[in-house]
């Protein structure tokens, strides 16, 4: 147990700062990032496949896209009320904009979630994590190769769910209209 | 079934790559994982003090083994 501890203890050193980066990309939220963060190290530290897992590394990172893609399903079901809801994290400055841009976010990281799970990891991986297909296949333990079909697979099945959601509120906002 | 435009998938990408949590909500975060695993090392400790005291105890060992006799009879009766 004491092993474990000190193997964590030196994952937060290394990559801590990367998984909390990661959190706060796929929830928009500083503070959840940072409850996300702690109940990540737990889990690990609870967890019995971290000990035969050949990448640590990796583990880690997947279990924090599990776990933030499984606080995004949760926060569909129970919707925050106005008083609950933190400044969230954006580059956007005015509040409309934020709020826009905000939504757009949300929209792409819901239809991220719905993705299957190897493919979510590997798209997290390569756009908004940025790293190299190289890099995410020794990860992943795929080929370079393997990695790119799944992104692309990916990427066209983001483009169906969000087409979907656009004619759909186009549709909306045309029957607003007739009315 | 009609489809987004990539480059606009793409883009909203990019906007999440560029996200940076501040330095100092990063540094909280990684202190308070830390403060988390640490104590989670002592609770996990001290519950198994505990344990590790009752069976070493002939007292408490006598009681235990009492506790579990009523159970089992309760059950079984």
């Amino acid at each position: 147990m004491r092993d474990r501890q000190k193997e964590l203890l030196e994952l937060l050193d290394k990559s801590g700062a990367n998984l909390y980066a990661l959190l706060t990309r796929l929830t928009l939220r500083e503070d959840v990032a940072e409850e996300l963060m702690q109940e990540l190290f737990i889990k690990l530290s609870n967890s019995r496949h971290f000990d035969k897992a050949g990448n640590r590394q990796a583990y880690a990172r997947r279990a924090a896209i599990n776990l933030a893609f499984d606080w995004r399903r949760s926060q569909k079901r129970n919707p925050l009320r106005l008083d609950q809801v933190r400044e969230p994290a954006s580059n956007e400055s005015s509040p409309l904009g934020k709020l826009v841009r905000t939504e757009e976010l949300d929209e792409i990281l819901n239809a991220i979630g719905r993705l299957n799970r190897s493919s979510r990891e590997a798209l997290v991986m390569r756009y908004i994590q940025e790293e190299s297909y190289d890099y995410i296949a020794e990860q992943l333990d795929k080929t370079a190769h393997h990695v790119r079909a799944l992104c692309s697979r990916a990427l066209n099945r983001l483009r169906d769910v969000l087409g979907h959601n656009e004619r759909l509120s186009f549709e909306k906002e045309t029957r607003n209209v007739k009315n | 079934m009609s489809k987004i435009d990539e480059n606009k998938i793409h883009h909203r990408l990019k906007i999440l790559s560029q996200i940076e949590p501040s330095s100092e909500a990063t540094g909280r975060a990684i202190q308070q994982a830390r403060d988390t695993l640490i104590n989670e090392k002592s609770r996990h400790s001290a519950s198994t003090r505990i344990w590790r005291n009752i069976f070493k105890s002939p007292i408490t060992k006598l009681a235990a083994a009492a506790v579990l006799l009523i159970a089992v009879g309760y059950t079984v009766g």
